[in-house]
């Protein structure tokens, strides 16, 4: 790391974080990237508040000197000139207690805010989520605005806007001013018009707003008794929105509550400050020695809360495996991590917090230092005696399962009752002995160093290790697929959430896919017998016998063994069959996020693979992307051990850590990617005349992000906003519409697109390599998505049954008709039947010694149902919450087929 | 990096930039002058900068022109075989030829060396007329404990430039009416008391001491006829400006003798003035001109004396007990101490009580105003009384200084072995 950079990490890197986070909370919350702009901006321009306030004390301090000291500067001026006034001046100010340098100190808070417009202009610009994102008449948050057409004068109308504002904010704040400050006002305005002009409208929109905080706030300085009217205004409007919000939510532990709360609680800050401030008045000398005993718990605490944060939990995560934390193909010490981490924590603890100390009134820096003693104590609290058992942790600080329900309400009220009555008890000691929490902060900073040390010590010892066994890495292994030139071949290929009512539009826009998938037969009215892959991937693998009714009705089996069931019905099958069996990726094969192979191991001829993470981006762009991400979130990590368990979830955020453009998204999916990518170099052309069969599960189009397009490609930065423009409505052949506006809409259809495009590359590559004709293809989803398509809503139940279209396609042996779409009526549960057909006769499942066969699917009503997604809760015997709903099997995407059957 | 900031936000920046530039001016200046001194203040400050050039104490002027205040002391401290420096800026410094054996005397060097050598100077006391000090380019040594200012007269001790004596420790005053003023200034500027003594003025001791010397060796009686005078100062507010022949005319018809001795600067300010007057009223028995260096001559033939607002006035009226006729010229206080004192300086006042004045009315009829000067008694007892106000220890000053010198010498030291010592 070169200077600049742990500069920028110390400086910059806190705010940058604090912005992410905050701009990903409320993108989770609104899903708006306009809204979130907004959301920021508030939240920035209050954070600089202080800083701002504390810069026009100061600056009104400078001006009061200067008009004490005025009569006098003129006087010496008059009557000396040369060295001798200068010196003369020199001893004026010395006598005056004034330097020319104080300019400096009051411009210091000022200055301060620079590194905040930084941090905000570095995130805003390099902000994947304002690719294609709309915002009221803005169609591209990531482009200028351009609003305003005039046959082909495009006129951008924001920054007009923007400068508008500026001009009243100015006019505002310079009322009584001479002229020359307002000619400068409006000459500053009038030059960002200019600058800004051709930004992004995100960052004109972000400006924008922070313009109007600061119009708002010229005008409420005006007000008198502003600060009185601040303090118990936020308090009243924090104390109603906490009351809303307490009755409005019932599930407490929701992002938006907590977000609510958190909010309404920072509103009381300003009163409490105030309340805060006026006590204390003892004799002056017992005083001084409380204040500077206060001080130093400050100080400590921080310092505490560094060790913490930036020591202490990131060498013990490292340490519980240093190997993990090391990229095999690209050696570098594990402790680098640790080394983010604790920068981060400097630049938030030890430079952040205290920048905000010093500049706090003296009589509140009690309070502030109580807050951090507070805050560094808990946490040390929550870390060491809390929210341990999450189980198994990756490299990317991603537990394998989610936490989400791991932890009880009992444990997250034994938690707040805790960290509670520890709270008071240092409060009161505060009042009564501070020493004593001062004592307690520097013995405990001593001893997590200490432990920090023996950590850092022992990775270090392992390091040469670790290196002697990258270098013998050799990770190149790509015989996966078996497929016979001769033989026949049978492939199962599921893509997980792959979304049937996009395929008409898919081949319309990409022709060529029509002749990749030659023989292909698209069954557009497709159901699925739930909307999430626990429900939806039973009946595919194991047939009907796995639709959720069915798996209901076998109370006595745990939906862990019926779903391993379903995984092996058709290799167990295939393979008695004399087939040669491969199996890769079986989704929550013993409920594992990362399939559980070892139910196969009875079978030790059934060929296994879990492909994910096989093809990561190994690009030197792909590394720094997934070590940032890494560097970034050890210090997450930290602060989400550090908190109290009822905000771990929403800290945690699945793994993500609240970054708004999750890189980890990113390479999960550029990892699923190049898995499809990569089919033709994992496939091996054998011609030994075996027959072998092959159940490929791939989640790219599960996690989908945007794509290039027209060529449905991963970029760093993707620019649509022409195409999106020029094709905003998709059309099928027969001349259907489907709009493609939201990014959420945006992102399934080209994730849906570019899986088939990669699909159609590796169809060539077995047409190139005899393999297509003597195979039968099956491509399924698991489940749809319903993508807020309003034409799929149904108001009464209420339910959109968009969920319940997956994708499938099939292609049997010498198929060399056209591809065709066919409305009839099919379900994922028949790919079992397909799959032997013609292979296996009078298939019988073994677990249940029934025979596979598709005759419930002609009846004329289908039940599906949904049930909570989440393995790791619902997982007893029977699907939990469960809510069933039926649909007339004649025309499954008309909701109106649709009814209520619980 | 683009850079977007609110106008509020903006506007304050401006300032800044202002402001960091005024800052950045300032501090350049600074450095510039310290490097002034420090560059072209030459080794031999440097060198003689340690412990072992260390003198307890160290006389400092900036003028041979004191060395009538100097030498009094000096004569004093040699008695008390005493280690003294006697420091000085100019090279033809009168100190310099003499042959003391316990005073060192030294040539500080010229322009930026004095202060080279001054503000890396290693002594216990040092003692200075020297106004200014830590304001202009002497500062304060941090190898000295003690710096005491002395007066070179009798008057206002604001009547220096602003910030003339903020920076000593101790004044050794000449009587008590200076402390009033000393006290407000420390008061409004927030300084710290300085030691005030009062000691008297030994040039004026040995003037007196002259005086009465001579006086007694030639007891050679009053002359029937008065002389009086005319020493006036410069410039155009000064009486030879403001009254040129009047005033002459007007002595010239009075009886008695007129010795005229300008200021030394009217012969070079304003020498036209000058040339026509002695052109004029040149040489003759009732009128002479008086080109002496030494003034003493003068001021003890005559007896009145008729000047502008001057330190001649008081030394007259002090030593020689003579009446004067003042004229009032233009003071203007701004560049002075005096300025930040809310009422006229002593000076003024004084005069204005000890003798008449000459103004534009009655400047014709100055021989009434002679005759009723040289008669008042009156005036003769005010005069007494602010001799006794201002002038103390009459005497007695070189005994009192050194004193002074020596037991504040030796009680720092004390003080520093206390300090050591624990």
């Amino acid at each position: 790391m070169s200077f600049f950079e742990i500069l920028h990490k110390l400086i910059l890197g806190p705010l940058e974080l604090l912005q992410d986070v905050v701009f990903s909370f409320s993108m989770q919350m609104t899903g708006n990237p306009g809204l979130s702009i907004a959301f920021l901006s508030l939240a920035i321009s209050l954070l600089v508040m202080p800083l701002y306030k504390r810069a026009d004390a100061i600056q009104r301090e400078e001006q009061r000197i200067a008009k004490e000291l005025k009569p006098g500067i003129d006087l010496i001026k008059k009557y000396y000139s040369g060295d001798q006034r200068f010196m003369i001046l020199q001893t004026y100010y010395r006598q005056n207690n004034y330097k020319p340098y104080y300019v400096l100190r009051g411009s210091l808070s000022l200055l301060l805010q620079i590194p905040f417009f930084m941090a905000a202009y570095n995130f805003l610009s390099g902000l994947n989520v304002l690719h294609g994102a709309g915002f009221g008449p803005i169609t591209n948050l990531a482009a200028p605005d351009g609003i305003l057409k005039m046959g082909d004068v495009v006129i951008n109308l924001l920054p007009f806007l923007m400068t508008a504002i500026n001009l009243l904010s100015g006019a505002v704040y310079s009322m009584g001013m001479p002229l020359k400050n307002k000619i400068q006002l409006y000459g500053m305005a009038l030059v960002f018009l200019v600058l800004l002009y051709h930004s992004p409208s995100g960052l004109v929109l972000y400006w924008t707003l922070n313009n109007l905080f600061s119009l708002v706030k010229n005008l409420f300085h005006k007000v008198p008794n502003k600060e009185k009217i601040f303090q118990y205004g936020c308090s009243i409007i924090g104390a109603v929105l906490g009351i809303w919000i307490a009755l409005h939510f019932n599930s407490f532990g929701s992002k938006k509550s907590i977000t609510g709360i958190a909010i309404a609680l920072f509103m009381q800050i300003p009163l409490i400050l105030k309340l805060l401030k006026n006590k204390h008045k003892g004799k002056s000398k017992k005083k001084d020695e409380i204040f500077r005993i206060q001080r130093t718990t400050f100080f400590v605490s921080c310092l505490l809360l560094t060790v913490l944060t930036g020591l202490l939990i990131p060498s013990a995560v490292i340490h519980a495996s240093p190997a993990e934390f090391v990229d095999m193909n690209h050696f570098r010490s594990p402790l680098v991590y640790v080394l983010h981490a604790f920068l981060l924590a400097v630049g938030t603890f030890l430079i952040w917090s205290v920048i905000y100390y010093l500049l706090a009134d003296k009589s509140r820096r009690s309070a502030f230092a109580l807050i951090f003693a507070i805050l560094a104590i808990t946490a040390v609290t929550n870390y060491m005696f809390f929210g341990g058992d999450y189980g198994n942790m990756s490299s990317e600080y991603v537990y394998d399962s989610a936490i989400y329900g791991r932890i009880t309400l009992a444990q997250k009220a034994v938690n707040a009752g805790v960290l509670f009555v520890l709270a008071l008890f240092l409060y009161f000691l505060w009042k009564k002995k501070a020493i004593i929490v001062k004592m307690v902060c520097i013995l405990t900073c001593i001893v997590l160093f200490g432990m920090s040390v023996v950590n850092i010590v022992s990775i270090q010892n392992q390091i040469p290790e670790i290196k002697r066994l990258a270098d013998q890495q050799n990770t190149d292994e790509n015989d996966i697929i078996h497929l016979d030139k001769t033989g026949k071949n049978v492939i199962v290929f599921m893509l997980d959430r792959g979304i049937g009512y996009y395929m008409p539009y898919i081949f319309h826009e990409k022709p060529e896919l029509r002749t990749q998938f030659e023989g292909f037969t698209c069954y557009t009215n497709t159901l699925s017998y739930g909307i999430k892959t626990n429900v939806g991937t039973p009946p595919l693998f194991g047939g009907y016998e796995y639709v959720p009714r069915k798996m209901d009705q076998r109370s006595d089996v745990l939906l862990k063994d019926k779903q391993n069931e379903a995984l092996k019905v058709m290799p167990l099958l295939f393979r008695e069959n004399g087939f040669e069996v491969t199996v890769c990726d079986p989704p929550y094969a013993n409920y594992q996020w990362i399939p559980d192979l070892s139910i196969y191991d009875e079978y030790p001829d059934i060929r296994t693979f879990v492909t994910e993470g096989r093809f990561a981006d190994e690009s030197e762009e792909g590394i720094k992307k997934r070590n940032t991400a890494k560097e970034r979130n050890l210090f997450c990590y930290s602060i989400f051990r550090s908190s109290p368990l009822v905000i771990h979830s929403e800290l945690y955020d699945g793994g993500n850590y609240n970054k708004t453009d999750s890189t980890r998204k990113d390479y999960v999916f550029i990892d699923r990617y190049t898995i499809l990518n990569n089919l033709s170099q994992m496939t091996v052309v054998r011609d030994d005349g075996e027959n072998r069969f092959l159940m490929f599960t791939n989640r790219m189009t599960h996690d989908p992000i945007s794509l290039q397009e027209p060529e449905y490609v991963p970029r760093d930065i993707i620019d649509n906003t022409q195409y999106d423009l020029e094709h905003e409505y998709r059309v099928s052949a027969e001349g259907n519409t489907i709009q493609i506006a939201t990014g959420e809409q945006k992102a399934h259809y080209q994730t849906n697109m570019a899986a088939l495009l990669l699909m159609g590359k590796w169809l060539d590559y077995l047409r190139d390599n005899d393999l297509y004709d003597n195979t039968r293809i099956i491509i399924v989803g698991d489940h749809g998505n319903d993508c807020g398509y309003s034409e799929m809503w149904n108001n009464e139940l209420p339910l959109n049954v968009g969920g319940f279209n997956p994708l499938f396609l099939v292609k049997d042996f010498e198929d060399q008709d056209d591809f065709r779409f066919s409305d009839e009526f099919m379900t994922n549960a028949d790919t079992p039947v397909i799959a032997f057909s013609g292979m296996i006769d009078n298939p019988i499942n073994p677990f249940t010694n029934q025979q596979i066969t598709n005759v419930d699917k002609n009846k004329a009503e289908q039940e599906v149902c949904i049930s909570p997604w989440d393995v790791l809760v619902n997982n007893g015997y029977t699907f939990m919450d469960t809510h069933y709903y039926s649909v007339d099997k004649q025309d499954i995407l008309n909701p109106a087929n649709w009814k209520d059957s619980n | 990096m683009n850079l977007y900031i609110d106008p509020g936000t903006g506007s304050m920046l401006f300032t800044v930039a202002i402001g960091i530039l005024g800052a950045l001016v300032y501090a350049f200046r600074n450095v510039l002058i310290k490097a002034k001194i420090s560059i072209f203040g030459g080794r031999k400050a440097r060198e003689l900068a340690n412990d072992k050039n260390r003198y307890p104490i160290v006389i400092f002027t900036d003028s041979k022109r004191y060395w009538n205040l100097f030498r009094p002391i000096c004569d004093e401290l040699e008695k008390r075989k005493q280690d003294t420096l006697y420091l000085t800026a100019e090279e033809d410094d009168p100190a310099l030829d003499t042959n003391y054996e316990y005073i060192h005397t030294e040539f500080a060097g010229k322009g930026n060396r004095t202060y080279a050598r001054m503000n890396m100077l290693h002594a216990d006391v040092v003692l200075s007329s020297t106004p200014g000090l830590d304001v202009y380019q002497w500062k304060r040594s941090r190898y000295v404990k003690y710096y005491v200012h002395i007066p070179h007269g009798i008057y206002d001790l604001t009547k220096y430039r602003i910030f003339g004596i903020d920076y000593y420790d101790a004044i050794l005053m000449t009587g008590r009416f200076q402390e009033e003023d000393v006290r407000k200034l420390e008061n409004i500027r927030h300084l710290p008391a300085k030691e005030l003594t009062i000691v008297g003025m030994p040039y004026l001791d040995e003037m007196l001491e002259r005086y009465r010397r001579e006086s007694t060796e030639s007891e050679n009686g009053e002359s029937d006829v008065k002389t009086v005078l005319l020493a006036p100062s410069w410039g155009e507010s000064a009486i030879l400006s403001r009254y040129g022949e009047r005033i002459f005319d007007a002595l010239l018809k009075t009886d008695y003798h007129i010795i005229v001795r300008p200021h030394p600067q009217s012969f070079i300010s304003e020498k036209e003035l000058i040339e026509r007057l002695m052109k004029k009223y040149p040489d003759s028995n009732r009128l002479e001109w008086d080109h002496n260096d030494d003034n003493y001559n003068s001021l003890k033939k005559s007896d009145l004396l008729i000047s502008d607002f001057s330190g001649v006035v008081l030394d007259y009226a002090f030593i020689f007990e003579k009446p004067v006729i003042y004229a009032k010229n233009v003071f203007d206080p701004g560049p002075y101490d005096a300025y930040w004192i809310d009422r006229p300086m002593w000076l003024l006042r004084v005069t204005e009580k000890i003798g008449n004045e000459l103004t534009e009315e009655n400047v014709d009829n100055i021989g009434e105003i002679i005759r009723e000067s040289l008669h008042s008694e009156d005036l003769k007892t005010r005069r007494e009384k602010a001799k006794e106000e201002s002038w103390s220890h009459i005497g007695d000053s070189s005994t009192l200084i050194v004193d002074y010198l020596s037991r504040k010498q030796k009680q720092l030291n004390e003080e520093k072995e206390q300090r050591d010592g624990r």
